[in-house]
């Protein structure tokens, strides 16, 4: 049955799609939605977490603070990570597996390991979803424990919508890029809780530990979504970024 | 990006100098600091820290009236970007895996 206006009794606006009406929202990090950002002059300090749940981005560093810029074709605000300091970070979106990540992205050239989020406790790392592998310098991976890696590519230079389920078992594991999914080859490692990164890799002592991205939006979930679910936060992605194949 | 090396006292030093320019901590914009701390950078064992720095945050006043005179003055040192990998390279030998 149509919603209705109580007061007008007339048929309510059709409403976007909104995150929250799906259950299990965990973090939201929407940085077209500048009432969400704290920006320290040109950089960005914080972008609060639009789930309700606090798990903020932050970065109190000034010269780890990624650039605020906007999207050229729309305008849309956009943070600019510069794959040599730039990354920001905060408190863990996930407990168990299964859980999903969503991130709607543009990568400007190829990284061998470029993490775009990951969670840690110290040095140990469980949820990371990473961009290149030598080979697959344009796939993506999800690691919790195991490997799952995309068969489609996430082209630099343009925006896309990719992401990842971290499950224990093969058909809660599944990433996307490229408009292509894959399911299977999961791990059974519990996310790390300590917190979370995005565009860095502190997992390990590596030479070039940032990722150069510039991020609109990342949606992720604490669960499994339905396939349906999922297709409508891909949608809802690809069309608020303008990538077509969603 | 542009790369510097520099001992860990003196790093410290600029840091202070640094955070004393542009006002921080500054809770208005929620930012601490200006230059990371030394354990989030490479340290040698000679006690050298190695500091990469976008080349635009360079061009900001505030270091781009400081860094001449920390150069000239051998406070710090700029490497170039072989030298500034090949060190990290010396000290992350191993390339890293999740596997």
């Amino acid at each position: 049955m149509t919603p209705m206006n109580n007061r007008l009794m007339r048929p309510r606006a059709k409403a976007g799609f909104d995150p929250r009406t799906i259950s299990g929202l965990a973090l939201w990090v929407d940085v077209s939605d500048s009432s969400t950002l704290t920006l320290n002059s040109t950089t960005i300090s914080q972008v609060r977490d639009k789930s309700g749940n606090g798990r903020h981005a932050n970065q109190a560093t000034a010269l780890n603070q990624p650039t605020y810029s906007t999207k050229p074709s729309t305008g849309q605000g956009i943070a600019v990570f510069n794959g040599t300091s730039a990354f920001m970070e905060g408190t863990a979106a996930f407990s168990t597996l299964p859980c999903t990540i969503f991130v709607a992205a543009m990568f400007p050239s190829y990284k061998e390991i470029g993490v775009i989020y990951e969670q840690i406790t110290g040095t140990a790392e469980s949820i990371v979803l990473y961009r290149g592998w030598s080979s697959l310098n344009d796939g993506l991976r999800m690691f919790n424990g195991a490997n799952l890696e995309t068969t489609g590519r996430i082209g630099h230079g343009q925006w896309g919508v990719c992401g990842g389920r971290a499950g224990a078992t093969t058909s809660t594991s599944r990433v996307f890029a490229g408009g292509v999914a894959v399911t299977g080859n999961a791990g059974t490692l519990a996310p790390q809780t300590g917190g979370y990164y995005i565009a860095r890799w502190a997992g390990a002592s590596y030479a070039a530990p940032y990722t150069p991205m510039s991020l609109g939006e990342m949606i992720c979930y604490q669960g499994a979504l339905s396939d349906a679910d999922e297709l409508r936060v891909r949608a809802y992605l690809g069309k608020k970024w303008g990538v077509t194949f969603a | 990006m542009r790369y510097f090396r520099c001992p860990a006292a003196a790093y410290d030093v600029i840091c202070m100098q640094f955070d004393a320019a542009y006002g921080y901590p500054n809770s208005q914009t929620q930012t601490v600091r200006a230059l990371p701390e030394r354990s989030a950078l490479l340290n040698d064992s000679e006690g050298m820290v190695y500091l990469p720095v976008p080349t635009d945050y360079c061009d900001y006043i505030f270091p781009s009236q400081a860094l001449p005179s920390l150069i000239s003055g051998g406070v710090i040192e700029e490497l170039s970007e072989s030298e500034y990998m090949a060190q990290a390279r010396l000290m992350y030998p191993n390339p890293p895996s999740f596997s």
